[in-house]
């Protein structure tokens, strides 16, 4: 009998572990104030662009991931999970097969009809929009909130509020030199108004030549870059290690303009500063040192 | 040639029913592979046993997850390019005959764009939450194109292929600088979703399109194959026509509004799918012959097999991902043109 009761009591035991505590979700409304229900504690995430992807693994989820796009390549090891498709391009019957709980998507990458489709099948699809730094940094507490994991997003965002300041303490009072960013070379791609990168350069103690512009993702001609003379050219990686050399055998034709003349073009990794992610503070450093390579010994930076 | 396929009724009937069936099979083994090619491991044999159980009202022994996926994702899909693959062969008879030029075909003639054009502008002012509205609007502007391809390569006669193709080329571009302004205009996030489309998109398929799209595209299919003898006679010269009693201008506008009806209905569901009525219909001839009471239902039936067929070409090709499947039915069907522009000309039927 007494047997009996230890069987009992550690069945249990178990049986209260392995229910869940949770057992009804909670109404929430994502960035553009759609409706819908979560579980409390989410288990079983698929991302859908490589930006949250990173906020996932920087907020110690790993674990919970059970699918992400094809072009979520930080942490490396993200790319071993499975793949449900490109971020514009969803494999809806891939991710469906995977019976998410969870579903987390950006409100300009993901397409929208692809986005009301998943919607259909009853899976919750909670899309951010950050537009600036701040809202990158709100929609990590966001993510944090939704998937339990509040604390632990309150420190990363605390951290990285810190290292903007110590970017801003050391740049201020500093002349702001032009900044031409190069996006793509054929043809010539910058940005505008409304972009990260706008903000960004902003941020990082520069002017942004073509921040007048209303369209986000402009195309320059030659002509119009030369009459911005800009001071400092920033070329984008893209993804492919020679751009830079391509780039600059094309810079070096335009003798005239200042950034040539003072030897000032440099690299700049693309996932860094187009990713509304953690990593955009490190675009920022990056960009920072570029633009005023003399604040150099008065930042410290993470390794 | 026309004329000798022209036999007494009964042993017409008896072959026409002969190759529907080959065709009705070629179908079935067709949808029967695509129903079971997807990211999800749910294959042949359990989709079929799943379609087959509950068709007879037992209980399957498929789990809720592969239900849904079969019954939510895979089989609307199946069905809606099966009336999409259907809808295009037949336009494709019909430009044919109009034109009487074998390389005439929707997207080829800019029918197609001009569709577009109606449902993204029918999309872009809101008329897209009228149920119809889309598909409506694509009517309008592929029976717009259609009346403008008319009137630059003009009616009468026999029309050379330099003639169709120019027109189609003038017709395209013209509409690709429209659709390029539309795209330019309408905000970032629903760009990607409409150049997908643009280029045949069946991805995001449900049943809502499927109950807007079939009926324009059953009925049309129908009232065109009531006029299969006459435009037997069509394709043979308009006097020949007037010669024998009927009444070819009613005919032809006949022909355009349904022929653009259809175009224009799945236009709108599925975006732009080239070459699909130049393939089917060219096919349908060199095995069976020019027979428009055969040439129709057996292309609708092959129609709907091959653009079933390259649609789980697209699937599989860069899994997960998927392409767009206009770019499959254009790598097939663009050597496929340039074969027949080289070999046939402006022949008719099998050599």
């Amino acid at each position: 009998m007494k047997r009996m009761e230890i069987y009992l009591l550690v069945g249990a035991i178990i049986l209260a572990l392995i229910t869940p505590f949770d057992l009804w979700g909670k109404e929430v409304f994502d960035a553009l104030g759609r409706r819908m229900e979560v579980p409390n504690r989410p288990r079983r995430i698929i991302s859908l662009a490589p930006s949250i992807t990173e906020i996932l693994y920087d907020l110690g989820l790993e674990e919970l991931v059970i699918g992400v796009t094809r072009f979520s390549n930080y942490p490396p090891r993200a790319r071993k999970k499975p793949i449900v498709g490109s971020y514009v391009n969803l494999n809806i019957e891939r991710i469906v097969s995977l019976n998410p709980d969870l579903i987390l998507g950006t409100a300009d990458g993901n397409r929208r009809d692809s986005v009301e489709r998943l919607s259909e099948f009853g899976f919750p699809v909670y899309l951010v929009n950050p537009k600036t730094m701040d809202e990158i940094f709100g929609s990590i507490i966001k993510i944090g909130d939704l998937l339990d994991s509040r604390p632990r997003a309150d420190l990363r965002v605390a951290l990285l509020r810190k290292r903007v300041q110590q970017i801003r303490e050391a740049l201020l009072n500093r002349a702001r030199p032009r900044v031409f960013l190069q996006l793509g070379l054929h043809p010539l791609v910058t940005c505008g108004q409304g972009t990260f990168q706008n903000s960004l350069i902003r941020m990082a103690g520069g002017i942004n030549v073509a921040s007048g512009q209303r369209i986000r993702y402009p195309t320059y001609s030659i002509e119009e870059v030369l009459s911005k003379r800009p001071e400092v050219i920033l070329v984008t990686s893209m993804g492919s290690p020679e751009s830079l050399t391509q780039s600059l055998s094309f810079w070096h034709r335009w003798k005239g303009l200042p950034a040539v003349e003072r030897g000032r073009i440099h690299l700049i990794e693309s996932d860094l500063i187009d990713r509304p992610s953690p990593r955009i503070v490190r675009g920022l450093e990056e960009m920072a040192l570029l633009i005023h390579p003399e604040i150099e010994e008065m930042i410290e930076l993470e390794k | 040639m026309i004329k000798s396929d022209q036999s007494p009724i009964p042993s017409s009937l008896y072959r026409l029913f002969k190759w529907s069936i080959f065709f009705f099979l070629v179908l079935i083994a067709v949808s029967s592979l695509s129903l079971s090619v997807g990211a999800a491991r749910l294959g042949l044999l359990r989709a079929l046993s799943g379609i087959w159980g509950s068709a007879r009202g037992l209980k399957t022994a498929l789990s809720p997850l592969e239900e849904t996926i079969l019954y939510r994702i895979r089989l609307p899909r199946v069905l809606l390019t099966g009336i999409v693959g259907m809808a295009l062969a037949v336009s494709g008879v019909v430009f044919q005959a109009l034109l009487r030029n074998p390389l005439a075909e929707p997207f080829i003639l800019g029918i197609s764009s001009g569709a577009a054009v109606g449902a993204l502008l029918a999309t872009g002012i809101g008329l897209s939450f009228i149920p119809i509205g889309t598909p409506l609007a694509a009517f309008v502007g592929a029976a717009f194109t259609v009346t403008l391809v008319f009137f630059i390569a003009g009616m009468r006669g026999r029309l050379q292929s330099n003639t169709i193709l120019l027109t189609g080329v003038i017709v395209t571009a013209f509409f690709t600088a429209i659709i390029m302004t539309i795209l330019s205009l309408v905000p970032d996030e629903r760009v990607h979703g409409m150049l997908f489309w643009l280029y045949g998109d069946l991805t995001l398929v449900n049943y809502r399109e499927i109950f807007i799209t079939s009926p324009f595209v059953l009925i049309g299919v129908a009232l065109i194959y009531l006029k299969a003898r006459d435009m037997n006679i069509l394709v043979t010269g308009e006097d020949a026509a007037l010669q024998l009693g009927i009444d070819v201008e009613a005919t032809k506008r006949f022909l355009f509004i349904f022929a653009s009806l259809i175009t224009g209905a799945v236009v709108s569901a599925s975006g732009i799918i080239g070459f699909v009525g130049l393939i089917v219909p060219h096919l349908i001839r060199m095995m069976i012959g020019s027979d428009h009471r055969f040439l129709i239902p057996l292309a609708a039936l092959f129609g709907a097999s091959f653009l079933i067929l390259a649609d789980t070409l697209a699937r599989i090709v860069i899994a997960p991902s998927e392409l767009p499947v206009g770019v499959v039915t254009a790598a097939i069907g663009a050597p496929f043109f340039i074969f027949l522009l080289k070999t046939r000309g402006t022949k008719w039927g099998p050599s």
